[in-house]
């Protein structure tokens, strides 16, 4: 595999690369937070807690692109054996794990503040929770397995099969009568949220996801080795 | 062939079903120790899919367990039999032996609660909407158990995250069955996750079949 990565120069300049994503992530968080803390003013009903939303908002969209990212990889692995999709796969749960890990924490924080609970049985809060104990399923299911090609395809089924739990996640809020708000991002995205906020949750958005691809590259690095 | 299979089935498995329906039966009157001889559309609907997911969560790391210990997959094996017929062979057997008699003791236990026929009738309907997700998912994490070192419950408690949104799903539809709202999203959504589960359930239990019998 690591001689696919060196070969393949595409891989190869990411590899060899890596710390510039790290660098890049570095840069645009301290430009986010920068924005967040200092040049946005507080909402007009949550007032400072707003702020929490720019940081557990990126973890969110990233846990489930990490998700749906990882499901493509084992749909491409299943389907074309390409033995690289797969470590994107092993590689990429861990990773994914840990911003849904983070999308909780943060939003049970958010929560408390605002509605009171850490926690609530909401359909929005449930399914991102499904999602982390699928993503821990995936860990505990490959350490009962022994690394063979059988188990590689075992593992991208299991993938797959949380592949629905996506859509539910993001139509929860408007199939159920949920606690959690419906989605900001929309058409109408200047409707429901002040142009000033826009820039710095992209912002923070590209500064996780390079952290996110600087992560992906180390762990790929690491498994090599 | 198929059906000479399920008749095999049923002769071997005939503990495990009668184990399955005296579980939900036992369950429903424990709840009625509890004086809940009133529930609403909701607590009912809640009662039954704990009862039907816990009773075949319970059965399921012993699906094949029978067959593979008296020899008779061997036997079957050995007079031409299919992954496909076998595969045919217990989704069926799981429907009639284990999946129709627990909703059957669930309207029973709805006599016992009280309730009247048209919420037993919404209630129903739910885990029937859903049997495909719910016998393919079943059956693929039976299989999961043959394929790996670990044995016990730990692949079925590894399918649990999945029944999770259809147990959501299927006390939804009965509520919006009784509201008379049949063609809220959700109905929708359940029959999309009948067509994924299934395709996919049937395309993974290939897999799973062909590598274990092969």
């Amino acid at each position: 595999m690591m001689y696919f990565l060196f070969k393949n120069s595409f891989w190869k300049i990411f590899v060899e690369k890596r710390w510039i994503f790290a660098l890049f992530s570095l840069g645009l968080c301290l430009w986010g937070l920068k924005m967040v803390f200092f040049d946005i003013s507080p909402d007009y009903l949550q007032g400072d807690l707003v702020r929490i939303l720019f940081i557990h908002v990126p973890f969110a969209w990233l846990s489930m692109l990490i998700y749906a990212g990882i499901s493509v990889c084992a749909f491409i692995f299943l389907v074309f054996k390409l033995p690289l999709a797969f470590q994107f796969v092993h590689i990429g749960a861990p990773i994914g794990r840990l911003f849904t890990l983070l999308t909780i924490i943060t939003g049970s924080i958010w929560g408390k503040a605002t509605w009171g609970t850490w926690w609530a049985w909401d359909a929005r809060l449930t399914s991102v929770l499904i999602l982390f104990f699928i993503y821990l399923g995936f860990e505990v299911l490959k350490s009962s397995l022994k690394e063979t090609q059988k188990s590689q395809k075992i593992l991208s089924y299991y993938i797959l099969l949380g592949t629905f739990n996506l859509p539910i996640i993001k139509f929860s809020v408007d199939w159920w009568n949920t606690l959690h708000q419906p989605a900001t991002i929309s058409k109408d995205v200047f409707k429901h949220m002040d142009p000033s906020y826009f820039l710095p949750l992209l912002i923070m958005f590209l500064a996780f996801l390079s952290w996110a691809f600087f992560l992906l590259l180390l762990k790929l690095l690491k498994r090599e080795k | 062939m198929i059906l000479k299979i399920l008749k095999h089935f049923f002769k071997i498995e005939k503990n495990l079903i009668g184990s399955a329906i005296l579980f939900s039966l036992l369950y429903g009157f424990l709840y009625s120790f509890f004086w809940l001889d009133s529930l609403s559309l909701k607590g009912f609907a809640l009662l039954t899919w704990i009862n039907i997911l816990f009773a075949l969560f319970l059965i399921s790391p012993d699906i094949y367990a029978p067959d593979l210990a008296d020899g008779s997959l061997d036997f079957l094996f050995s007079q031409k039999l299919s992954v496909l017929n076998l595969f045919c062979a217990k989704i069926i057997f799981i429907f009639l032996g284990y999946f129709i008699p627990i909703l059957g003791s669930a309207i029973l236990n709805g006599i016992f609660f009280n309730q009247d026929l048209a919420t037993i009738i919404h209630v129903i309907l739910g885990p029937l909407i859903l049997a495909p997700a719910i016998i393919l998912l079943i059956h693929t994490g039976s299989l999961l158990t043959l394929n790996s070192a670990a044995s016990g419950f730990l692949m079925p408690i590894l399918m649990i995250p999945f029944f999770i949104p259809i147990f959501i799903f299927g006390i939804s539809i009965s509520i919006k069955l009784q509201e008379n709202f049949p063609s809220s999203p959700l109905i929708l959504g359940a029959f999309g996750m009948d067509i994924f589960y299934g395709i996919l359930g049937i395309i993974f239990s290939k897999f799973l079949m062909e590598e274990h019998f092969r």
